[in-house]
């Protein structure tokens, strides 16, 4: 039975895929947040004061996110003994994490920040700063929640049979 | 070449069962964090959803003041610029085209997120536009409820002085047949000796009074059943005994964010008048005679000895309606 992942250029446009909505997933959110902070709506934040670096910011961290998984789908599809179920399955939790961190980040830094009398332009500082280590922190969490799930790499000598996962329990 | 039989893979593991639960899971928690929790916090709570301003053209100037009738509005707290802030601006001018006025009056927190200076344009400019442009007065009862703790609030105070050309924080003006006495609420809790100066002057000015009706506009509460803060005692404390003693008919002051009129305390009516951008919780205290958490402006209509006052919300309809005579 041929499946998506089943040829090389199969498994090379899933990863790309899976790359670019991961991209999406890690972008959207805080994207969203500049957006309204651009209007007004959160006062008087300067684009060019903080909306530079943060877009900056997002875009090179959701470009190593995609990276990150396009190469780590290539990886794991090339393992010996891996069903193409074990790497999705691994993909979607670590995805799960993803989305639901970068779109709690926002609104916590929001929820903490924000103040009636005052905009948060006054705050820039702490707000990068904790976009940043709020994004790093959740990026890793996915990384180690796609390890757990994955298992470690199986070295598996020549000829050996390689053991599968569903074998642990 | 003859297909190769699939291979047969064992069931999931226990930790990739555990995984997919959780994604589940998670995803689950996430919407419903998202749609129960910060959705109506950013959505009325704080009011951070950009709307669309205002385009009703007002005819200018097509109200009438006499020696004894006068309509004007009041509204608090609606100094968001967002969407909320757009939609009670909006019914204040469609209630402009069925009745028109001239003046509305302030109570405080004009300017969320940021100074007036910056914020002019999208906290006053935009939602009011139709207004400004029909020639519509504004009085302002500053307030920032930050005096205490942050010195940058008084020099905040002193850009929307400035900005709105009023002569001091706190001050008389007559409207027709009213006297409006504007005050500075947040001088009683900064503890400043202005707080006396404001005192002796408004005990001056209400004992020369000899206006039909006598209106008092502050920022901060004096009655409330606020679920999130107790009013201060402190305001109430030192402008109460005036208001009772030199014959204020009604009081009107914002801070929280909903709409709470009080049965009458000592003669006079309360009414808290806050909700013009954001809504908060409220309660129900042995002095309420309405409360409501809705985004509202009050419309006030004064012929003779009558005073009828009207809270509307933010589709027009009128939730809450009284008449209040001179004291």
């Amino acid at each position: 039975m041929r499946t998506l992942t089943s040829t090389a250029r199969g498994r090379k446009y899933a990863s790309v895929t899976a790359a670019v909505v991961t991209l999406a997933i890690t972008l959207a959110p805080s994207a969203l947040i500049v957006a309204i902070i651009a209007i007004g709506a959160l006062g008087e934040l300067e684009y060019s004061r903080v909306g530079a670096p943060a877009v900056l910011m997002f875009l090179g961290a959701a470009a190593a996110a995609g990276y990150l998984v396009h190469s780590g789908l290539t990886r794991a599809w090339a393992e010996p003994g891996r069903r193409p179920a074990d790497v999705w399955i691994a993909f979607t939790a670590a995805l799960t994490v993803l989305l639901v961190g970068v779109a709690l980040v926002p609104v916590l830094i929001v929820l903490v920040n924000v103040d009636s009398d005052h905009s948060l332009a006054d705050r820039a500082f702490i707000v990068e700063l904790m976009w940043l280590v709020g994004h790093l922190g959740v990026g890793g969490l996915a990384f180690l929640v796609a390890r757990w799930v994955f298992g470690l790499p199986r070295e598996t000598a020549a000829g050996s049979t390689p053991e599968p996962l569903g074998r642990e329990t | 070449m003859p297909e190769q039989p699939a291979p047969e893979w064992p069931p999931l593991a226990r930790r990739q069962k555990v995984a997919l639960l959780l994604s589940g899971g998670l995803l689950l928690v996430l919407l419903l964090l998202l749609v129960l929790v910060v959705y109506p916090w950013a959505r009325w709570t704080e009011d951070f959803f950009p709307g669309r301003p205002p385009g009703e053209v007002l005819q200018p100037e097509a109200w009438s003041v006499t020696d004894d009738s006068i309509s004007f509005a009041v509204l608090g707290d609606n100094g968001t610029g967002g969407r909320n802030a757009m939609d009670v601006a909006r019914q204040m001018a469609r209630t402009y085209q069925q009745t028109p006025y001239g003046l509305v009056v302030m109570l405080g927190d004009i300017s969320y997120y940021g100074g007036i200076v910056d914020r002019y344009e999208d906290v006053f400019r935009k939602p009011l536009g139709p207004l400004i442009d029909a020639g519509v007065g504004f009085e302002l009862a500053v307030g920032n409820h930050e005096v205490e703790e942050n010195p940058d609030s008084l020099t905040e105070v002193a850009d929307k002085l400035s900005r709105f050309g009023l002569p001091n924080s706190y001050y008389k003006v007559t409207h027709g047949p009213v006297e409006f006495f504007i005050l500075d609420s947040s001088l009683p809790l900064a503890g400043l000796a202005a707080a006396q100066d404001q005192l002796a002057w408004l005990e001056r000015e209400l004992s020369a009074s000899t206006a039909t009706w006598q209106v008092a506009a502050l920022h901060h509460q004096l009655y409330s059943s606020g679920e999130k803060r107790a009013p201060d005692p402190r305001v109430r404390e030192a402008l109460e005994p005036l208001f009772i003693d030199h014959g204020i008919d009604i009081v009107f002051y914002g801070h929280d964010h909903f709409y709470e009129r009080t049965t009458p305390q000592s003669g006079i009516t309360y009414v808290l008048s806050g909700a013009g951008a954001k809504i908060s919780r409220v309660g129900i205290s042995d002095f309420t005679a309405v409360a409501e958490e809705k985004l509202q402006f009050m419309m006030v209509d004064v012929e003779g000895n009558s005073m009828t006052v009207q809270a509307i919300d933010q589709n027009g309809v009128v939730f809450d309606e009284f008449t209040v005579s001179p004291r």
